[in-house]
């Protein structure tokens, strides 16, 4: 059992670390950017590239990943920037369209195998038989420490109240003089950095192709709903819960119906508590 | 009203910063379109046509590039040899590459579109079973097709005249993955199945069933999903039941990811799967460390064939190293078995047309292809068969190899019986 | 006047009767499987549209329908004896069955969170009809539907096809100017005023839902019939979902012809088109972009407001005189969305 819920773990920190950079995108932003995913896979096939063919380190390859995943995310923000008026259908809409874009030029340039980075750390501690590889160590760690730092830029920080201004109220905050444009730009850019090292970090532990982004998209917005939007912190427990029920349903009940276990977990919680589990009183909609 | 103002309200205001980056993007798509390559090639009355059902996005776009590329080479050589010599004459060959996605509505339009103008009619390729359930309603009743399968196992379809595969069968490697188990020893295994693809999940009960009369205990049966990225869940599952050993039957990408896993998660036993696995597959995704005691079952490679350990027919182990070079050289990546699959399915037809004297007679073809012997193909064989013909009721029966991965490649350790217990 | 609008609401319909009839006199088997496939594009996307356009119902999840639809027809059609009329009734029954007994709970949500609660049920759906394999095959997937002697020509399919889908289109122009249309734009504009104003709203949408799900039923039958066999990923998110969603978005949501262009543009057109496999999809995703930044409410909505542009202008030219009064004409007819009629 302490090994599944160590398995759930990874798989968690994976859904949150995509799905707290997604929060504050949508918080920020107003946007739900169903693209989010492409960020993940851009920065994990990026620094692929940069750890097979320009040999970088392990730590720079991740670091190439996340810069290459901002600069996505800086696009994807003037895109969206052009929808701020549009209907939650139109912004849905661009995001598919974004997705098969970016993903047509993934499989050109990279091919449709999946892609691991090189020179991760390969070995595995062993904790009274639990067994953790240290890339899932990582990956976990990490989550913590990003959804931390994240928290305290965005409370303790001048830009960060600005941005949790507009999160708040954006009628408002822009009437208090707040460049809202220059701020969604920002949650873009950091959200998708976030989302860059967590692609770096999956695909030390599993290799991902072009094609993977759209199924860590869902992950993550059910991460979001489930866990209540607007919440940094509730994307992290989200997530991390999520991940180990899934994975101890899975192992315990049926493989089968993987899926089947995290959407429907996701229903009840909508519909039992529609402004989720962690939720803010505000709902968006 | 000043028709100016109007404008504005048909595209809004911001429309045109927009359209320069819009225009980006289309610059970019072009690019795109130069890379992506056309679909067509050749084409005209003397030649024989053949259509390729393809899979070259979607879920089956990692092997089904492979394949389509196979055909490709096959159908060049044999037009810059001058053509295939058919009753004295020489006729070149024409190919449509009609990419299916992997989706039913498509496959359908695809032998539509193949089968349009009358004549006689070849297609080839089809990697997914989907797509072949999809069209086989259209074709199994017309003496005008055949359908050279090189991909798709689902059961049954060759029990249709037009179908005839060029592929090793679920069932023989099952069977044969029984047998690696049988001979490592294994009395309890757990299984993990990958539940998208058809063959496997239609042998999965009989399977269970034979394994169990050679006196093996299926512990578990797990699944997952085509493209899954992780795989503790199941793995930890399996690994609960302390097998003897673990079977992984679905596609090698997915495959390397749920072996890294069992052995990050302290599994150090024998690992069986029929996955073709390619070298680079395993370089990809780093996984060469975890590769032991890994044996895959398969009909052998083609660099294996090439190679003179392999102890292959002089002529096959030429064609073999001729095949594996010019396909590097083309495509810039090692060919797989599905290229190989590919490529020799083409030169079958073609030996069908010549023993038959005709490509427009399809029930004479079909019974030259019933009667076709490895050695009147040997010529451009690239892959060892096993039996007197080629196809047994529509079926080829290939010799299967057990590989094992060390030094950064497959290697044969062995040859594998492709029937497991009493037939 | 007057005989000029009727001309004008009449022209779509002669021309989609045309196309429709020229479609099936060619003979052309190729083309007539591209037009079944995008006829049952028209009729499930129009089936999305009836809740998601009018309603604001973003269902992301309608495969689950329409693959409820095909595997009750296929089963239907496989394991009894009973004509092709009973299949289709069983699956639109069953998909209106399901979608009514999950509308109470899934419209307990709203916006995006309703999208993502249809997405889960569409992904659940999935996974129901891979794992269900005593019922439908599972991966391998349900083959052996035949069709009644009557139907069993590619083009007598074709015509079957047309017909069902005229005679919706049809339906759908009575829905679109039915009062329950303009109710559910009320509730897609301003919910709570709708509701206010006394409107039952709740019922209103779940008939919305149940409606749009039978719709997706149907389509579902039709490709039982017209394919022959049923699997798994004809159904999902990617295959069935979202190209429904775009082809609605993309044509013009709660209009009348929006579904059948938006699936004649993103479904048929591309099968003539000769590009790369991924620079087809690049150019696919680029096509989705364009429009939702350039006419926002979608290509049909888009072309009318063009074609009244340029309606007005030409008339100011001809005639300076009649003017209308200044701002009338001009002023808030960017509602298309609303205003435009059938």
């Amino acid at each position: 059992m302490l090994q599944t819920i160590v398995v759930g773990l990874v798989e968690g920190g994976v859904y949150a670390l995509s799905a707290v950079g997604l929060v504050l995108i949508f918080s920020v932003a107003g946007v739900a950017n169903l693209a989010h995913g492409e960020s993940v896979v851009v920065g994990g096939l990026v620094a692929y590239a940069a750890g097979t063919y320009a040999h970088v380190p392990y730590v720079l390859s991740i670091v190439v990943g996340a810069a290459a995943a901002t600069v996505l995310g800086l696009i994807l923000s003037l895109v969206f920037d052009r929808l701020r008026d549009a209907a939650e259908t139109g912004v849905l809409m661009a995001s598919l369209g974004l997705i098969l874009i970016i993903e047509a030029f993934g499989v050109t340039v990279f091919g449709d195998e999946p892609k691991s980075v090189p020179a991760a750390p390969g070995h595995v501690l062993d904790l009274g038989g639990v067994r953790i590889p240290a890339v899932w160590a990582v990956i976990v760690v990490t989550a913590f420490v990003l959804t931390g730092l994240l928290r305290l830029y965005i409370s303790a920080s001048r830009p960060g109240r600005a941005m949790r201004a507009m999160a708040m109220n954006p009628y408002a905050a822009t009437l208090m003089g707040i460049a809202r444009r220059r701020y969604a730009m920002l949650a873009f850019a950091i959200g998708s950095c976030v989302a860059g090292i967590a692609g770096a970090l999956l695909a030390s532990a599993f290799p991902i192709g072009a094609t993977s982004g759209e199924d860590i998209a869902f992950k993550a917005f059910i991460v979001i709903i489930f866990a209540g939007l607007g919440s940094i912190g509730g994307a992290l427990a989200g997530g991390l819960l999520l991940g180990v029920i899934g994975a101890v349903a899975s192992s315990y009940i049926d493989s089968g119906y993987a899926n089947t276990f995290l959407f429907a977990f996701l229903l009840i919680v909508i519909v039992l508590r529609p402004n989720g589990l962690f939720g803010v009183n505000v709902a968006r909609d | 009203m000043a028709s100016n103002d109007a404008l504005p309200r048909l595209f809004p205001r911001h429309f045109r910063h927009t359209t320069t980056a819009l225009g980006v993007a289309a610059v970019l798509t072009v690019a795109l379109t130069a890379c992506g390559g056309g679909s067509g090639s050749g084409g005209g009355s003397d030649t024989i046509q053949l259509g390729a059902e393809a899979s070259l996005t979607g879920p089956g776009a990692a092997v089904g590039g492979p394949q389509t590329n196979g055909i490709q080479m096959a159908v060049d050589e044999i037009n810059a040899a001058g053509g295939v010599k058919i009753g004295g004459k020489s006729v070149k060959l024409g190919l449509q590459t009609l990419d299916d996605q992997s989706r039913a509505t498509l496959a359908v339009q695809n032998v539509q579109k193949m089968l349009q103008g009358g004549g006689s009619h070849y297609i080839v390729g089809t990697l997914s079973s989907s797509s072949v359930g999809a069209y086989l309603p259209i074709i199994k009743d017309r003496d005008d097709v055949i359908s050279m399968v090189s991909g798709a196992v689902l059961p049954g379809i060759t029990d249709n005249k037009p179908v005839y595969r060029f592929q090793t069968e679920t069932k023989q490697l099952d069977d044969g993955t029984g047998n690696v188990l049988l001979s490592k020893g294994a009395k309890k295994v757990a299984m993990l199945t990958d539940k998208s693809h058809a063959s496997y999940v239609g042998n999965t009960d009989s399977f269970v069933r034979k394994l169990g009369a050679a006196g093996i205990s299926v512990a578990t049966q797990q699944q997952y999903q085509f493209g899954d990225t992780q795989y503790g869940a199941q793995v930890e599952a399996m690994l609960r039941t302390a097998p003897d050993a673990l079977l992984f039957r679905g596609y090698a990408t997915d495959l390397i990811r749920a072996i890294t896993t069992a052995r990050q998660l302290g599994f150090t036993g024998p690992i069986v799967s029929s996955a073709g696995y390619t070298d680079q597959e395993v370089t990809d995704a780093n996984a060469a460390p975890v590769m032991h005691d890994v044996t895959d079952v398969g009909s052998p490679p083609v660099d294996y064939v090439a190679s003179a350990a392999g102890g292959f027919d002089a002529t096959l182990t030429a064609n073999a190293k001729k095949f594996a070079d010019d396909y590097q050289a083309r495509f810039h990546q090692a060919p797989g078995l599905l290229s190989a699959n590919g490529y020799e399915s083409v030169y079958l037809l073609a030996g069908a047309w010549a023993k038959a004297g005709s490509a427009t007679d399809i029930p004479k073809v079909r019974t030259a292809l019933d009667g076709l012997k490895p050695a009147d193909v040997t010529a451009n064989a690239v892959l060892p068969v096993s039996g007197n013909t080629v196809f047994a009721n529509h079926q080829t029966i290939f010799a299967l190899v057990g590989l094992t991965y060390g030094n950064g490649h497959w290697a044969p350790s062995g040859k594998v019986d492709s029937t497991l217990g009493p037939a | 006047m007057l005989a000029t609008r009727t001309a004008r609401s009449a022209s779509p319909w002669a021309v989609c009767a045309i196309v429709l009839l020229a479609t099936g006199l060619s003979g052309d088997q190729f083309l007539l499987s591209v037009a079944t496939t995008t006829i049952l594009w028209v009729v499930l996307a129009g089936g999305l549209n009836l809740m998601m356009g009018y309603g604001g119902l973003a269902n992301l999840g309608i495969g689950a329908s329409y693959g409820i639809g095909a595997y009750a027809a296929g089963l239907v059609a496989t394991r009894t004896g009973l004509p092709l009329v009973a299949a289709f009734a069983v699956a639109i029954l069953a998909a209106a069955i399901v979608a009514a007994v999950i509308a109470p709970f899934v419209l307990r949500t709203r916006g995006l969170h309703f999208a993502i609660a249809t997405l889960a049920i569409g992904i659940v759906a999935t996974d129901l009809f891979t794992n269900l394999a005593g019922l439908t095959g599972g991966s391998v997937g349900l083959s052996g539907i035949s069709r009644p002697d009557w139907l069993a020509d590619p083009a007598a399919m074709y015509w079957f096809a047309a017909a069902i889908g005229f005679l919706l289109l049809v339906l759908f122009a009575v829905y679109h100017r039915s009062r329950m249309a303009l109710v559910l734009r009320g509730v897609r504009d301003d919910e709570q005023l709708t509701r206010s104003l006394g409107f039952a709203v709740t019922r209103y949408k779940i008939t919305a839902f149940v409606l749009g799900s039978a719709c997706a039923g149907l389509a579902g039958a039709l490709y039982a019939y017209f394919i022959q066999y049923v699997a798994p990923s004809e159904f999902a998110l990617a295959g069935a979902s979202f190209q429904a969603f775009a082809i609605v978005a993309f044509g013009g949501a709660a209009t009348v012809w929006g579904p059948s262009v938006g699936a004649i543009l993103l479904t048929g057109l591309p099968t003539f088109v000769d590009l790369g496999p991924q620079a087809k999809m690049a150019a696919y995703g680029l096509a989705l972009l364009i429009v939702v930044l350039a006419v926002p409410e979608g290509v049909v909505p888009g072309a009318v407001r063009l074609s009244r542009l340029l309606r007005h202008q030409f008339r100011q030219r001809s005639t300076p005189v009649e003017k209308t009064p200044s701002g009338a004409e001009t002023a808030p007819l960017p509602e298309t969305a609303t205003r435009y009629r059938g």
